[in-house]
């Protein structure tokens, strides 16, 4: 109905951002996690990874998590290559399968062990398989025909089931029709199949997969349930199927009278904390104890550190909210709540740990050592992480890269003295990205943490430089552009921290790589920015007030800067800054035949405000008005905005830059027409600079008030009116000059003449 | 006296005023609910139904969308079996849910094999896949098309709708939003037997974060509210289902739909009666809702849904044995309804 498509519309709506850019990081990309599931895992469990979706990536096929790869892997006995087995069982034809041409090895050993009949039954599983296809006639226009061919070829395959001798292929063949009376709805026959050619049997992975068939025609839930959980360990191929079977509604309790064994136990158990994501210590323990040697423990346990991956480091490290450091303003009243769920968090990551340690001797030490090392990472020891994971020992390559990233995190982490010139950094900035990239992140803010801004700015700047995001949030919950979220350095740092926050990283980039040549790969990127960020200093300074040192960076700017096709200052830093009249905004007018560069701008803005202080009269109201027209031009309202941004829309109003009301108010700008105003001669002059504060009031006013439907029905006639009325100044222009109030305020052409009036 | 202590009175009147009445007239309505679920009713659901003395089901038998490499598809096929007393009690109409997407992005001709295919595979649902025995015929006499469509896609869409009636001799008759209601003569009106008008689902849940997206009587009577009559036979469906929207790390996550039995009791007392605050990590229906985590939960209350039936009933000209539907009929969402209110909505479009 259509509240589902809204909330779809609302589900991908979510995801984006208002104005530019359409994306926005939700779900597993905001969930931070450096132990990746399959470090321990050969993929057969990929759609139980935990995530913060309701599902994990889809499983994936291959020959390593296929259980049947390894029965033909024995049929061919153990001669060929178990991706070649793969290869020929679900990708070579049914011609193929069986051509005495063929250079398959797979069919070509099969030939030479004298196993024809074998590759006869898998050119007619093959030939028949278009049959098992449930979307190929989806709209069932041709579902007489189909089940009509269906029923031949179970008929056939039951032929062939009677005419071998070997045992193994009855059942293949047998399974065959099985599969084939599913897709036909005949419950009958399949049953009649499981049992003359199946039942009991355990041998195959086929023996599993009739089963998997037959318990779709068994109706009590409760069976199913029992019957499911122990199949599932030894189907990964069915795992999705089973688990779509699986009723959750029904009580453990129930299911659990069947099993007889402690190992049957154990899989019910396991099947009813398989998804869970809330806290599964009790369940993984009693799991344990009815089972150490469950084949699918060590995937609960990866799960659950997962889990506390998501809970502590989401917070501590990406900062997305609910956060854990102080000064977290977001509905604070909840503030109490969240800090206490993290504690929480934190103690049972401190139980979690206590069970692997009583276990340790039992479980496998590669697994062992990885999850205790990570676990106790999150429950803030790293010294002791830093220990655990020092002495393992790991064959697996990947495993081997992992202890190496993590190595360097715990040392960073553990030790205050640790510099980062003792970390081998090239396993953070070169090889495998998506293996690497979280690292990277931990590893810049760990370094941020300590202050060390230069080596962290460094850090991040080698993040995102391909399709793969890292993304990362701070507690203000708006960022430079009005997202939540950050991607790139330079607008963390922009947004996040001042001018001499940033002068330092500049500063740090210069001279690293001359006392460490090994640091060159790191600070690449901030070095070839070196200009971006002298202008970003000089940008922050202004934007903070400080012109003199602003303009002592941007004089560093080399001119073909302010001019290049990278930058856009060509386009949106052309118009004159000293002008402005009372419809001005963005585009230029005809007086804008003079333009300048951000630093000359600055320069003359700062000229200016010094022949100010040397004047009196007519003439420093004039240079007042100019500085009004100057600081007006360089908020969002001006034709100058880019000297304090880079990047603007509509919707980036409200930002955590330290100028943030400044860029949206006029607020100086007000202040030096109202100079202007006071110091003025000519009253014409001075009406005019009323209205031009005036003005500036007014974006204030409609900065802090939302509009307001409701005003249009109100008392004032209209939410306009309403605003116009709150205005001091527009007030006070009226109360002085009733005679040129109305023509100011109404009538655009007035500008020119009570400007020329002076 | 508290505000709930009054709401309760109120309601408590209200319904002895209603049960006083007559429930027999010539205005009488088709009580109806809506059945979206792709697994078969339970046993609660259909006793729930009996109860509200409702006679016609509209069930969603399939959906259609588009996929890349397989082009127009069924999807979400309905596995519903329905009893025998269920077929002989009740008027079935199944309904199919079509993507705009598929609508805006066809062709006459694809549109055309859209509908042939369409009326084929509703006639397998009517001829076999919803009998739960098979010596069952079910007696179907409409087909309903619920599609989210626009004006971009309008020519198309009312192509599709008459190209079905070349088919079959089914009554055709499709879902109405509030919005090509209101502006008909801008959305056009669609060429069916007669429309489904949805009175629910107003507001986009996230522009109006503090408004009840599900139902909010300021905006529906800004809908309903209209000069004329609609040009053909109108049937309403009114809102008795609840949703959740969760947010973890201040982000959207998910939506639940049907808020979990006494989810707002895990939660801290709500200001606004919307958004919520998790105290406590808990699991209710299998759902884990983490402390601190924000939730956003939607339910229409027994009041709401009666003043909405008055509003609707004073705005909008229903004929004689017009259709009112309830959506939806769900075991969880009917725990928040009693039957005396849902035959209320029934009795009070009676006595209109």
């Amino acid at each position: 109905m259509k509240h589902w498509i809204l909330s779809i519309c609302f589900l991908i709506s979510v995801n984006t951002v208002n104005g530019c850019g359409g994306w926005y990081p939700f779900s597993d990309v905001i969930r931070f996690s450096i132990f990746s599931p399959l470090l321990f895992d050969d993929g057969g469990m990929s759609e139980f990874y935990f995530s913060s979706r309701n599902s994990s990536e889809l499983y994936e096929h291959t020959f390593k998590s296929d259980r049947n790869v390894d029965d033909w892997f024995n049929v061919c006995e153990q001669k060929v290559k178990k991706n070649l087995v793969f290869e020929a069982i679900y990708q070579l034809s049914a011609l193929g399968i069986v051509d005495e041409e063929s250079d398959h090895i797979f069919v070509k050993k099969m030939m030479e062990l004298g196993k024809e009949d074998h590759l006869q039954y898998l050119a007619f599983a093959k030939k028949n398989s278009y049959l098992n296809n449930a979307y190929e006639d989806s709209w069932e226009r041709g579902y007489k025909e189909l089940k009509h061919k269906r029923s031949h070829a179970i008929q056939d395959a039951e032929h062939y089931a009677e005419l071998t001798e070997d045992k193994t292929l009855k059942r293949r063949y047998a399974f065959v029709a099985i599969r084939l009376a599913f897709y036909n709805g005949d419950h009958l026959k399949i049953n009649r199949l499981y049992d003359n050619y199946f039942a009991g049997t355990t041998e195959l992975t086929i023996d599993y997969w009739a089963k998997y068939y037959q318990l779709h025609t068994v109706d009590s839930p409760v069976i199913r349930n029992f019957t499911l959980a122990q199949l599932f360990e030894k189907t990964p191929t069915k795992r999705p199927g089973l688990y779509l079977m699986f009723n959750r509604d029904v009580e453990m309790n129930d299911v659990m009278k069947f099993a007889t064994t402690n190992k049957e136990k154990a899989n019910v158990l396991f099947m009813y904390s398989l998804r869970k994501t809330d806290r599964q210590l009790s369940n993984i323990r009693r799991i344990y104890e009815l089972n150490p040697d469950h084949v699918l423990l060590p995937f609960l346990i990866v799960r659950e550190v997962n889990k506390l991956e998501h809970w502590v480091m989401s917070t501590k490290y990406t900062a997305f909210a609910p956060i854990l450091r102080p000064g977290y303003d977001y509905r604070s009243s909840n503030q109490a709540l969240i800090n206490s769920a993290i504690e929480d968090d934190q103690k049972y990551a401190e139980s979690f740990l206590s069970w692997l340690y009583s276990v340790k001797p039992t479980l496998n030490q590669e697994l062992y050592n990885s999850v205790v090392s990570l676990t106790q990472f999150i429950s803030d020891d790293a010294a002791a992480a830093y220990q655990t994971l020092s002495t393992a020992k790991y064959d697996d390559e990947e495993l081997i890269a992992w202890k190496g990233r993590m190595m360097g995190i715990l040392k960073v982490a553990a030790f205050k003295s640790t510099k980062i010139e003792s970390i081998d950094l090239s396993i953070y900035l070169t090889g495998d990205y998506f293996a690497r990239q979280r690292f990277l992140f931990l590893m810049g803010r760990l370094f941020e943490f300590r202050n060390d801004l230069g080596v962290a700015a460094s850090l991040y700047s080698h993040l995102n430089q391909n399709k793969s995001r890292v993304v990362w949030a701070e507690p203000k919950g708006y960022t430079a552009f009005n997202l939540s979220f950050y991607s790139d350095y330079f607008d963390y740092f922009d947004a996040n921290y001042n001018a001499q926050d940033v002068v330092g990283i500049v500063d740090y980039a210069k001279s690293a790589p001359k006392l460490n040549p090994e640091l060159t790969h790191l600070l690449e990127r901030v070095t070839k920015d070196h200009v971006r960020l002298l202008d970003l200093i000089g940008t922050k300074y202004l934007r903070q007030g400080e012109l003199l040192k602003s303009i002592s960076y941007l004089k560093q700017v080399p001119t073909h800067y302010w001019q290049s096709d990278a930058r856009s200052y060509k386009k949106y830093l052309s118009a004159n800054p000293f002008y402005a009249d009372f419809y001005s905004g963005h585009d230029e007018r005809k007086a804008d035949t003079i333009t300048y560069t951000k630093y000359e701008v600055v320069q003359n803005l700062y000229d200016l405000i010094e022949l100010e202080k040397t004047q009196t009269g007519n003439a420093n109201a004039q240079t007042n008005f100019l500085i009004a027209n100057c600081y007006f031009n360089m908020t969002t309202h001006g034709n100058s905005w880019m000297m304090k941004r880079s990047w603007w829309s509509n919707y980036s109003r409200n930002t955590v830059y330290v100028d943030s009301d400044e860029f949206n108010k006029c607020i100086t700008a007000k202040s030096y027409y109202m100079k202007a105003s006071n110091a003025s001669e000519v009253d014409m002059f001075e009406a005019l600079c009323l209205r031009m504060a005036g003005r500036c009031e007014s974006y204030g006013l409609y900065f802090d008030e939302d509009y307001d439907y409701d005003f249009d029905y109100g008392p004032y006639g209209g939410f306009r009116e309403y605003m116009f009325d709150k205005n001091t100044t527009y007030k006070a222009l009226k109360n002085k000059f009733p005679e040129w109030h109305m023509e100011l305020v109404s009538n655009c052409h007035s500008f020119n003449r009570f400007y020329s009036s002076m | 006296m508290t505000r709930n202590l009054k709401g309760f009175v109120f309601l408590g009147f209200f319904l002895f005023a209603l049960s006083s009445c007559s429930s027999v007239g010539s205005n009488n309505v088709n009580r109806a609910f809506y059945y979206w679920k792709t697994k078969s009713i339970q046993d609660s659901e259909a006793q729930f139904f009996r109860e509200c003395n409702a006679h016609k089901l509209y069930i969603k038998i399939f959906e259609v969308t588009i996929d890349e490499v397989l082009g127009v598809q069924p999807v979400s096929k309905a596995h519903i079996h329905l009893s025998t007393q269920m077929q002989q009690e009740t008027e079935i109409v199944p309904c199919i849910f079509i993507e705009n997407d598929v609508i805006a992005s066809s062709t006459n001709e694809q549109l055309d094999e859209l509908a042939e295919n369409t009326v084929f595979l509703t006639n397998r649902y009517i001829d076999f896949k919803l009998n739960d025995n098979e010596i069952d015929t079910l007696d179907c006499r409409e087909i309903q098309i619920d599609c989210d469509w626009m004006a971009s896609s309008r020519d198309q869409y009312f192509y599709f709708l008459k190209a079905l009636k070349n088919y079959t001799d089914k009554e055709i008759s499709c879902t109405l939003r509030l919005y090509p209601y209101k502006f008909r003569t801008e959305m056009g009106v669609p060429p069916v037997n007669r429309v489904m008008l949805l009175c629910y689902n107003l507001l986009n849940p996230r522009a109006e974060e503090n408004k009840n997206s599900i139902l909010d009587l300021v905006e529906l009577e800004k809908y309903i509210h209209t000069d004329s009559e609609y040009p053909l036979p109108v049937d309403v469906t009114l809102p008795c289902y609840s949703s959740c929207y969760v947010f973890n790390n201040a982000q959207f996550q998910e939506v639940h739909h049907g808020v979990p039995q006494g989810l707002e009791g895990i939660c801290l007392p709500s200001e606004d009666g919307l958004w919520y605050v998790v105290k406590q990590d808990t699991s209710v229906e299998h759902n884990y809702y983490r402390q601190g985590q924000r939730l956003r939960i939607e339910r229409v209350s027994r009041s709401l849904l009666l003043e909405a039936t008055n509003l609707v009933i004073d705005n909008v000209e229903l004929q004689k044995g017009a259709t009112v539907g309830l959506y939806h009929l769900d075991e969880n969402e009917m725990k928040q309804y009693n039957y005396e209110t849902l035959d209320s909505v029934y009795m009070l479009f009676d006595q209109r």
